[in-house]
């Protein structure tokens, strides 16, 4: 049998945990997509990294999602109008909600885990290098967006 | 009556979206960013629904719930739960503290506002106040 913990089983439940905060959150419909050329992310300065800690016994790890700070901006303007949310928060509350989902996902196959509370980062270049076991790529409105999922077992 | 709803929740775009989900009824709105701001917020102003988030820094929800069951005054007020995820081992203590119901987020404001009308009259505010 396979484990939820294999990478392909991971990543699948990632992107439907993606896939339905982005339509049921943002109201927007992001399509799977191959890893940006390194030129595309190069070109862009300032990205927002959210990041979920998750925590059971004897297994940690984290959901990292990343986009370009322009597009958060993008999104919460089209969710209330221009000027109204903080992008920041809205990608820590987005961040939070796909955590969510997978964490569910993984409680289907008896994997508890605890959520922690989201924080975000700006950060002035994409993270190129990801410690994941996942990484799935996606794009709305033509940006990128990363998700990266870890976790990881650990003797007491 | 007029329902007062008392929305706790350290993001303040849920908060944003449920202010404006809720904006067409007549109601008072009230907010808060933790479990302790909220439960200073629930004393001041009495409400008759409070819809509470689970992860929150500072005091979460499951914190708040314990600390409003102590409160003579808060003890009935009740509660409808936000969680961003949905496993048992989340829900169950919920149901020990007498939530009257729970959504998963993000949540469908069709099924958010028909729970919450079970629990608070929800009539359409005057076009005037809208």
């Amino acid at each position: 049998m396979t484990s939820p913990l294999d990478p392909d089983h991971l990543s699948g439940i990632g992107q439907q945990a993606l896939d339905e905060v982005l339509s049921g959150f943002l109201a927007l419909d992001a399509t799977p997509s191959v890893a940006p050329q390194e030129s595309e992310l190069a070109a862009m300065q300032g990205w927002l990294m959210g990041q979920v800690p998750l925590q059971a016994e004897r297994r940690s790890g984290w959901v990292r999602i990343t986009l370009p700070e322009p597009l958060a901006g993008r999104a919460a303007d089209h969710l209330f109008g221009p000027g109204v949310a903080d992008p920041t928060d809205l990608m820590g509350e987005f961040t939070n909600l796909v955590a969510g989902r997978i964490a569910s996902g993984l409680a289907t196959h008896g994997l508890t885990f605890t959520l922690h509370t989201p924080t975000v980062q700006r950060l002035e270049s994409h993270p190129g290098h990801h410690a994941g076991q996942v990484r799935s790529h996606w794009r709305f409105w033509d940006h990128p967006l990363t998700l990266d999922i870890l976790v990881t077992e650990y003797t007491p | 009556m007029i329902p007062k709803i008392l929305s706790v929740d350290d993001s303040r775009t849920t908060r944003l979206l449920l202010a404006r989900l809720f904006r067409p009824f007549l109601c008072e709105w009230f907010e808060a960013a933790d479990g302790e701001e909220g439960l200073v917020r629930a004393m001041e102003a009495r409400p008759h629904l409070i819809i509470l988030d689970y992860n929150m820094p500072i005091l979460d929800g499951l914190g708040m719930l314990h600390r409003m069951r102590e409160i003579q005054e808060l003890r009935r007020t009740p509660v409808m739960m936000l969680t961003a995820e949905a496993g048992l081992a989340t829900l169950a203590p919920l149901a020990r503290l007498g939530v009257r119901d729970y959504l998963t987020k993000p949540f469908h404001d069709e099924d958010l506002l028909a729970r919450a009308s079970r629990i608070i009259p929800l009539n359409p505010r005057p076009p005037e106040t809208a």
